[in-house]
């Protein structure tokens, strides 16, 4: 057996591997195998019953890429009506066998079915063989969605009333309401992660960033790591290297996605996490013990360059994009600096936004009108360098051209 | 140096003394799981993550031969799986050190040779297999929370007395995670195992419910679940008191 390499995926009976506690192990697995033609065979030929083969479903189209690795949409080919998205696991770089983000989001996903979560049907393997080196890959299935948020929001042509915004934001807060309830944390909430089905449905995707969290209990803070959340969608607590944070991360980035129902792109689109805390400073306010008790504690709030003296300007900022006064409000509570004073996906379902005129409406009419997908992927102006001129930049003062072109597919962990 | 205390002699009795399980000369699901327990808590892993193990261990088994693989390589995959699953974090160094050493008593941690890279490809190759067994089902239900809700309410109904003087949580608490040494384990709700865990307890220590009469099928676990009939619970207590006759028979 191959004992540099961890990834062929080698049924492991006594008779054929290494065991763990034959003293001879070496020896074992040649005795039982006559040749290694015969071994690969069985490993070739051994049937995993309760993991379908990949092959099942006919790959159509890339549909998205990350550093999660590669997303297809795919057509069951025992059901040809019925469509799915294949995510590929990456295991390229895994020293410690099956990647623990990707059994974290099957966890995940298993425990959070609710209509606004997208939802897993199940887990996939190709057939290990010589050409594959004996490692099998793994795909997790999803029911396919028609688009996604960025992807929508990226074409003109799709126009959203005031009555669907209120619809594409209700939904989003009670999937929120739903995984926080379920004590999971998404970490990484941004347009290109939320997905509307063709009837109008909306689901939040990608758990692969997503954990479980604790309130704290006996007084010892939480130790989360703070490289999560895509840079333009990251809150300030953990910009400032927060580690013991919660579901308010998870509201800011909604906050964000809110905004640019409107703006169409991106509010504040940094280049570092120093730029990001001086564009939030810009529109929030400055970041200020007074505004914000218990910032000081912060990691990093000494080290990064907080702009003093500025003043709080959501509202007024958003005015211009954002005429409805309701919808104004909610943003001001969803972008609040302090985590602890930030609306909650309950509270925020509450608001008079969903509950006063015109109220939230079904997006299934207006998306008729669009026969095509539209994922941020295979949307040509929102990838780097080919902006085109329409796209308006919400903070076109104030921040120089060449860092707006930078890619919006930077993901930082 | 006649007055010299032999420290080392003094330990090797010791050791004798506690008569450790050589593993290699057993087998079978019971001694798997003793295992898994031994090397969880050496791991200093949660009760929770290693009661999880053993349930992985009972699900693998479940559809497999016990005699087509190796217990404890099995064993140790389990561990490194539920410790991914409770986010309980244990390197996989540190597993394959410790069921090393579970295993040959006295011998040192394994060199960076081909046979610990073997190990370490067989649990990696084992973790595949175990998932692809288990149908990839990584939420698995936890009876102790259920356990704690139960007491938490049976608490009030008791004497308070009974309670403060009698370790009742902690004895059900005990019998609920002994009862992971079992493979029936697997083909009852967690529910009904909390609540015979508990039922258990009490039985131990004559203490009674008031107010209620077994005679009138009046039972205090059917406000936690009116399905739960008295003999299911008694099923289940009798599977739990088995454990402790299969680890009186080992001993021997």
């Amino acid at each position: 057996m191959q004992s540099s390499s961890s990834r062929s995926n080698i049924p492991v009976s006594r008779s054929n591997e290494v065991s763990c506690s034959s003293s001879n192990s070496s020896n074992s697995s040649s005795a039982t195998f006559a040749n290694s033609r015969e071994k690969k065979k069985y490993i070739e030929e051994y049937n995993f019953p309760f993991c379908d083969e990949a092959s099942k479903y006919e790959r159509i189209t890339k549909i998205g890429q990350g550093t999660f690795g590669e997303v297809f949409k795919a057509k069951d080919k025992r059901n040809p009506k019925k469509y799915v998205a294949m995510k590929k696991i990456l295991m390229d770089n895994e020293k410690e066998g099956f990647p623990i983000t990707a059994l974290r989001e099957i966890r995940i996903l298993q425990l959070l079915k609710h209509e606004n979560v997208v939802n897993l049907i199940e887990i996939c393997r190709t057939k290990a063989n010589a050409s594959n080196k004996y490692r099998s890959t793994f795909f997790l299935i999803f029911d396919f969605c028609e688009h996604d948020l960025a992807g929508l929001l990226s074409n003109t042509n799709v126009k959203f009333s005031l009555g669907e915004i209120k619809k594409v934001m209700q939904q989003l807060l009670n999937g929120l309401y739903h995984i926080h309830f379920n004590k999971i944390l998404h970490r990484d909430m941004k347009a290109a992660n939320v997905l509307i089905t063709k009837n109008g449905i909306l689901k939040l995707a990608d758990f692969g960033l997503a954990r479980a969290f604790n309130e704290i209990k006996n007084g010892i803070p939480n130790r989360y790591t703070n490289r999560v959340v895509t840079l333009w969608y990251r809150p300030p607590e953990l910009l400032l290297g927060d580690r013991n944070y919660g579901p308010p991360v998870d509201l800011w980035g909604a906050g964000c996605i809110m905004a640019e129902m409107w703006t169409r792109s991106p509010i504040m689109q940094g280049n570092t996490e120093q730029q990001q805390l001086t564009l939030i400073s810009q529109l929030c306010g400055s970041i200020t013990p007074e505004m914000w008790p218990g910032v000081e504690n912060l990691e990093l709030y000494n080290s990064m360059d907080l702009p003093k003296g500025q003043k709080r300007k959501v509202k007024e900022r958003l005015k211009p994009y954002v005429k409805d006064v309701t919808a104004c409000d909610l943003l001001d509570k969803l972008l609040i600096l302090d985590p602890s004073k930030r609306i909650t996906a309950d509270a925020a379902l509450d608001h008079n936004f969903f509950w006063v005129d015109p109220l939230p409406s079904d997006l299934s009419k207006m998306l008729a009108q669009h026969s095509q997908s539209m994922f941020e992927y295979l949307a040509p102006q929102r990838r780097p360098g080919q902006r085109p001129h329409h796209h308006q930049v919400f903070f076109n003062q104030s921040i120089t051209k060449s860092f707006i072109d930078t890619g919006y597919q930077d993901r930082i962990f | 140096m006649k007055d010299v205390i032999d420290v080392l002699e003094l330990q090797g009795q010791r050791e004798k003394h506690r008569k450790f399980i050589d593993y290699r000369h057993h087998d079978g699901s019971y001694m798997g799981v003793r295992f898994i327990f031994e090397c969880g808590m050496k791991l200093n892993l949660k009760p929770t993550t290693v009661t999880t193990a053993a349930y992985i261990f009972h699900k693998f088994f479940e559809e497999t031969d016990i005699k087509n693989y190796d217990t404890y390589l099995i064993g140790a995959t389990c561990l490194f799986m539920a410790s991914k699953i409770q986010d309980d974090i244990v390197k996989l160094r540190d597993v394959i050190n410790v069921s090393h050493n579970t295993l040959f008593r006295a011998s040192s941690p394994l060199e960076l040779s081909d046979k610990y890279w073997a190990m370490r490809d067989a649990i990696v190759q084992a973790e595949l297999l175990i998932m692809r067994m288990i149908k990839f089902q990584f939420s698995i239900v936890d009876p102790f929370k259920y356990l704690l809700q139960y007491y938490k309410t049976l608490r009030s109904w008791l004497h308070p007395q009974d309670w403060k003087e009698i370790p009742l949580v902690q004895n059900a608490i005990a019998f609920l995670t002994d009862f992971h040494h079992d493979s029936s384990i697997i083909n009852y709700k967690a529910e009904h195992i909390a609540i015979a865990s508990l039922f258990l307890a009490l039985q131990c220590h004559g203490v009674s419910v008031p107010q209620t009469d077994e005679d009138d099928g009046l039972s205090w676990f059917t406000v936690f679940d009116s399905e739960l009939t008295k003999d299911k619970v008694w099923e289940i207590a009798e599977r739990i008191m088995d454990c402790y006759d299969k680890e009186s028979k080992d001993n021997t």
